[in-house]
């Protein structure tokens, strides 16, 4: 059975790929860059043999916690990063819930990520070589925080989904809060025990050792060190935390087909709630933009993304004090500002098939850009600005705020420009509308990964002049070319999107019934 | 009557010739990889009829439709409305078409009332306008109740009927509906007939592709039977059917019929 699992969810990859070359490239693409990080990480852990002891215990504890943190919150950020076997298709069929566990864990295992997480963590045995015993419980260790990582991102996975399949967005916003404090809050626990110490990173890394994400890693470390009573409380913590996480994982897999199984059945409401479809103008672009507002509120695969607007500097500013670099907190405002238009590098994907009723109302192209670039805008622009000013806030640096706001606003503005035109000619498989976000197509990941690099770097060419001033203006501390650097980027950045809504326009009045033909192929 | 909706042929698109047909499709062409799925067809729908398009699964009703409606763009091949080309003059062509696809999903994060307002709003059509004929289509389709409740959460029949209400909107002169009645319970279907015979009546068209003969039969003045690709025959509901009923007509045409009582093992007792 499991095998028979493992082999559908190839056939379904291998099908897919086949037929999109363009995915295909994609997949070969990621594969090329994966394994090329994997040869430089495994060479650092082999290098890492020559340092002293407490640098490499904390090299090792600390990269593994980032490698399980990344596990458990990727599938929360980013469009599915991995293909699925998605249980509610499934369920119709007489599998039993371990052994779909078993499938869907063995499915990460040999998918890229899962093989070069693999390949890593055993890899941290080069760096204990000269202890052969704590070499050989790396290698151990490794295997075991693999499942972990696979283990933990499949049920913070299904828990979310679970959670997104409720409708109300504050109950979804308030367990995504208790779900990062419950995943973050050992991390914060060991930062400050080790930052405020003489040597913070061995002390952070000694803390971690003993949390549910770190326990692992530590282990070999311990051993090397001659602590075995702690690499035994540390592997005792670790094994506890997979079979926690199988626990949790299983009762939310059970939820999954007790509760949503279903369908339809919500409670019934009368006319009369327009909502932002009140006060927007009667026009194709008004009414697009109103529909994207509401998505970007009520659509799980879109409410997802605007978790990185409070994440992100937060963990700058937590990094830019722990490493003693204000530059970080600099980054803050750039990089929410790079991000957002990125959500939308191929947002026709997200209309899905719906996107027909577009083409029958015969709707302009560039009306279409307009919309969701103005929908986009009305929230990034207030989110860029609070997000500047809080993070120079914590600096006292308010001399700097009109170069960061240029530097900012320049990238938000030619980003959506650049958006406006990928969006045009790209869809890549997503999940359909009302099921589960995490159940990512074969391939997804890595052409949204490709894509985005392609977009991000167009993006900043285009916004060199006012990210030029903008950066000699913080380097010099020069008020004056600060505002300069501002005026340039709204009027270029808003040339430059003027532009892309245009050229985007032309390029999708063209392509949308292809757009089409490829999504109602694709979604089924 | 209160009741009668705005839903009208607007008589200000007098942008086609009066004399055209509705519907004109030549040699409308699609092919996906090596298969043919619409072969060189052609079809004329007279202004005023009501048209029924019939035939096997598979046989390329939904993708002919796609491509007469402008969602799908042909190989080779013109369809025109009223006689403007929707591929050459889409705009204007489509303010007269009323689509309901098949095999497509709608924005279903909106609530009902939201997605005809939404699709009005697509067509520019005035504030007051919009509201007044959603107020209409609503209660015509029997979905008062449920307008404030989104999308995703309908039955199929509550489905197909919001895509319906969609369709009729900005009030066109042509409407397409690719398998209207499925899943939709008998009252709403009866209701649905309603509309479009009265629609019909005040010269409007109606095109419908459906599996249900008798519903063909009854509804409809005009049928073609389309398999393979191909259509087989095209013509007044009467002409095409003969002396028979259009299901044996089309049984007889489409072929495929067999006479068997199913494989053994599927005979309980």
């Amino acid at each position: 059975m499991v095998a028979a699992l493992l082999s559908l969810r190839f056939r379904v990859l291998a099908n897919t790929l086949r037929r999109s070359t363009l995915q295909l490239l994609a997949v070969i693409f990621g594969a090329l860059q994966t394994l090329v990080i994997l040869v430089i990480v495994i060479a650092g852990l082999a290098v890492l043999v020559i340092y002293p002891q407490p640098v490499q215990q904390a090299t090792v504890v600390i990269g593994g916690v980032a490698l399980t943190l990344g596990w458990f919150l990727i599938p929360l950020i980013a469009t599915g990063i991995e293909p699925t076997l998605d249980p509610l298709k499934l369920s119709a069929f007489p599998i039993s819930t371990g052994r779909l566990m078993t499938a869907m864990t063995l499915v990460g295992a040999t998918w890229i990520p899962g093989i070069a997480t693999l390949l890593v963590s055993i890899g941290t045995a080069l760096t204990w070589r000269q202890t052969p015993g704590a070499a050989w419980a790396a290698a151990g260790c490794g295997v075991i925080g693999t499942l972990i990582c696979i283990v933990g991102s499949r049920m913070t996975a299904s828990l979310t989904a679970n959670l997104l399949a409720r409708r109300r967005g504050r109950d979804r916003a308030a367990a995504l809060l208790v779900a990062l404090l419950v995943l973050l809050g050992p991390v914060g626990l060991a930062l400050a025990i080790g930052v405020p110490s003489d040597a913070p990173f061995p002390a952070t890394a000694e803390v971690l050792a003993f949390t549910p994400f770190g326990a692992i890693w530590g282990v070999p470390g311990q051993l090397a060190a001659g602590h075995p009573a702690a690499a035994l409380l540390s592997l005792a913590i670790a094994l506890a935390t997979l079979v926690l996480m199988l626990v949790i994982w299983r009762a939310s897999l059970i939820a999954t087909f007790r509760f949503r199984g279903g369908g339809a059945g919500g409670r019934q409401h009368g006319a009369g709630r327009l909502g932002v479809f009140r006060w927007a103008p009667s026009t194709p672009a008004g009414a697009i933009g109103a529909r994207s507002l509401i998505y970007w509120g009520r659509d799980a695969r879109f409410a997802r993304q605007l978790v990185l607007v409070p994440l992100m500097p937060a963990l700058l500013i937590l990094l830019a004090s722990l490493v003693h670099a204000d530059w970080l907190v600099y980054l803050a405002a750039p990089i929410v500002a790079g991000l957002l238009p990125l959500t939308l590098f191929a947002v026709i994907s997200y209309d899905g098939t719906a996107y027909a009723l577009h083409l029958s109302s015969g709707v302009r192209g560039a009306d279409d850009r307009a919309g969701r670039a103005g929908a986009l805008l009305v929230f990034a622009l207030p989110s860029v600005v609070v997000v500047a000013v809080a993070s120079l806030a914590s600096l006292g640096a308010w001399a700097d705020l009109p170069g960061v706001f240029g530097i900012s606003i320049g990238v938000l503005l030619s980003g959506l420009a650049v958006v406006s035109v990928s969006s045009a000619s790209i869809v890549v498989p997503v999940a359909r509308s009302g099921r589960n976000p995490f159940t990512a197509q074969a391939g997804s990941g890595m052409t949204s990964i490709v894509g985005s690099y392609a977009v991000t770097g167009v993006a900043l060419a285009l916004a060199l002049p006012e990210l030029a001033l903008g950066i000699a203006a913080l380097a010099l501390h020069s008020v004056p070319l600060g505002w300069f650097s501002l005026s340039i980027g709204i009027l270029w950045g808003a040339g430059s999107l003027v532009l892309g809504v245009r050229i985007g326009g032309r390029i999708l009045d063209r392509s949308g019934p292809a757009l089409l033909a490829r999504m109602r192929r694709t979604g089924g | 009557m209160s009741d009668v909706p705005d839903v009208e042929p607007a008589v200000s698109a007098g942008i086609g010739a009066a004399s055209a047909p509705a519907l004109e499709l030549r040699g409308l062409t699609k092919r996906f990889g090596a298969t043919v799925a619409v072969d060189a067809v052609d079809l004329t729908v007279p202004s005023g009829s009501f048209y029924g398009v019939v035939g096997p699964n598979g046989a390329g009703k939904t993708t002919l439709l796609s491509m007469a409606t402008g969602l799908l763009r042909p190989d080779a091949g013109t369809a025109k409305v009223h006689g403007l080309d929707v591929w050459a003059a889409p705009l204007a062509a489509k303010r007269m078409i009323g689509n309901l696809a098949d095999g497509v999903d709608l924005f279903d994060r909106l609530t009902g009332e939201q997605l005809i307002t939404y699709t009005g709003m697509l067509f520019s059509l005035d504030r007051a306008v919009i509201a007044g004929r959603t107020r209409d289509l609503l209660q015509l389709l029997d979905l008062e109740a449920s307008a404030g409740t989104l999308v995703s959460d309908y039955s199929a029949g509550m489905t197909k009927k919001i895509a319906l209400a969609c369709a009729l909107i900005h009030s066109p002169r042509v409407v397409v509906l690719d398998e209207p009645f499925e899943s939709v319970d008998p009252v709403s279907a009866a209701n649905i007939r309603d509309i479009l015979e009265g629609f019909v009546r005040s010269g409007g068209t109606v095109v419908v592709s459906s599996h249900s003969m008798d519903l063909v039969q009854r509804m409809c003045d005009h049928v073609a039977i389309v398999a393979r690709g191909r259509v087989l025959v095209a013509g007044t509901v009467d002409e095409v059917r003969g002396s028979a009923t259009l299901e044996d007509r089309f049984l007889e045409l489409v072929g495929g019929r067999r006479f068997s009582e199913g494989p053994e093992w599927l005979r309980p007792s």
